[in-house]
């Protein structure tokens, strides 16, 4: 997604400022937004809002929303720099993930204990009891990396044989097994990058 | 604390304006009666500046006039500033185009123009109103009309209303919207 120009917008019932510290929580519908992109909380922790790089922590009912990502947990840290939302990494038990404009018969979701979320790149990287479907076709592992823009899904990536964590993938019966990323067929990688 | 050190400050001044006036008096008293009612006094350029009593200022307060009412007893002050100089490391800026002081009362009511800033925050970091109340016993400023206008770095925020507590800088704002210019 191109980084956003757009002015930061945000609302909340209540913020408790301390000047000195630069600490200040908002707490009570918190909603921030910056042209598509959106976050919700109960309560949002935000520190270094007087500089051009603050770190926000979302807490309660969190939920992260761009114009090709949703994601909804329990909490989220976020990063904001020059004047733009950077990063997400959000929490639940579990967190979870869905790509807003994927086509229906590729309806791309995921499960995991921590999304994290580039917005700059476009990935969505998920670990820890990774569950994570594609048009129908499941994956299971410790990490999976989703590529928003062209699709492409890295599971276990880093993983040699033996020292990585099993990689379960099961195939929806009658789909050809077009996983994604496969229109291109790069060489075949060590990290058993689904093709 | 309370603001009685402006009565005290402002009544020996009054004291020697009066004396002043006395002595002319018998030459003027003809028309007295017809003018309309003065202030009980009033000083003009005032800098009134209270301090610990080991001598540190501790709030100055700095006014092109600054009038007692004859009907209630309150003063109201003009174009003032107000220093906070209480607590070494947490210092406010106050202006505002009037203040008043009800008499025996430890609210100070601002008025027109209020802008209230921490000394040492970026500059980047104040507070717009219309109206401000300052209790000095609680050392709590808090608005009493909005919207308020805050500005912290990049973001302005209105707000319903707001509250700072002068001595630990913990500042509170009720229905907040908040906006940063565009990237």
């Amino acid at each position: 997604a191109t980084p956003s120009t757009e002015g930061i917008n945000i609302s909340a019932d209540l913020q408790d400022s301390n000047l000195r510290d630069d600490v200040h929580v908002l707490t009570g519908n918190v909603r921030i937004t910056q042209a598509d992109m959106s976050m919700e909380a109960e309560k949002a922790t935000v520190n270094g809002l007087q500089t051009d790089r603050s770190r926000w922590t979302f807490e309660r009912g969190v939920h992260i929303r761009s114009n090709k990502a949703d994601l909804r947990a329990d909490t989220a840290d976020a990063l904001f720099a020059s004047g733009r939302v950077s990063e997400a990494t959000v929490k639940g038990a579990p967190a979870q993930f869905e790509q807003l404009d994927a086509t229906a018969d590729k309806k791309v979701s995921g499960r995991a204990k921590v999304i994290e979320y580039d917005f700059g790149k476009g990935t969505v990287k998920m670990t820890q009891d990774v569950w994570f479907s594609y048009g129908g076709n499941e994956f299971r592992g410790d990490t999976v990396v989703y590529n928003l823009n062209d699709e492409r899904v890295v599971v276990n990536p880093g993983a040699t044989r033996g020292n990585g964590g099993r990689v379960n993938i099961t195939i929806k019966p009658g789909s050809v097994p077009a996983l994604p990323g496969s229109q291109n067929k790069p060489p075949p990688e060590k990290d058993g990058t689904a093709e | 604390m309370n603001w009685s050190w402006i009565w005290i400050a402002a009544v020996l001044a009054a004291l020697v304006i009066a004396f002043g006036v006395a002595s002319r008096r018998d030459s003027s008293s003809v028309g007295a009666q017809e003018t309309p009612s003065q202030p009980a006094y009033y000083l003009k350029d005032a800098v009134i500046t209270e301090t610990t009593p080991e001598g540190n200022p501790e709030i100055r307060l700095i006014a092109n006039r600054i009038e007692q009412q004859p009907n209630d007893d309150g003063i109201e002050l003009s174009n003032v500033r107000v220093d906070y100089l209480k607590v070494p490391d947490k210092q406010w800026f106050l202006s505002a185009q009037r203040g008043v002081v009800p008499a025996d009362s430890h609210i100070i009511q601002f008025m027109g123009n209020v802008e209230l800033k921490p000394t040492d925050g970026p500059a980047t970091t104040f507070l717009r109103t219309q109206e401000l109340s300052i209790d000095s016993e609680k050392n709590i400023a808090y608005t009493t009309t909005s919207p308020v206008t805050i500005r912290f770095g990049a973001y302005a925020m209105d707000v319903k209303r707001f509250e700072a507590d002068l001595n630990t800088e913990r500042v509170r704002m009720e229905a907040v919207n908040g906006r940063t210019d565009k990237g």
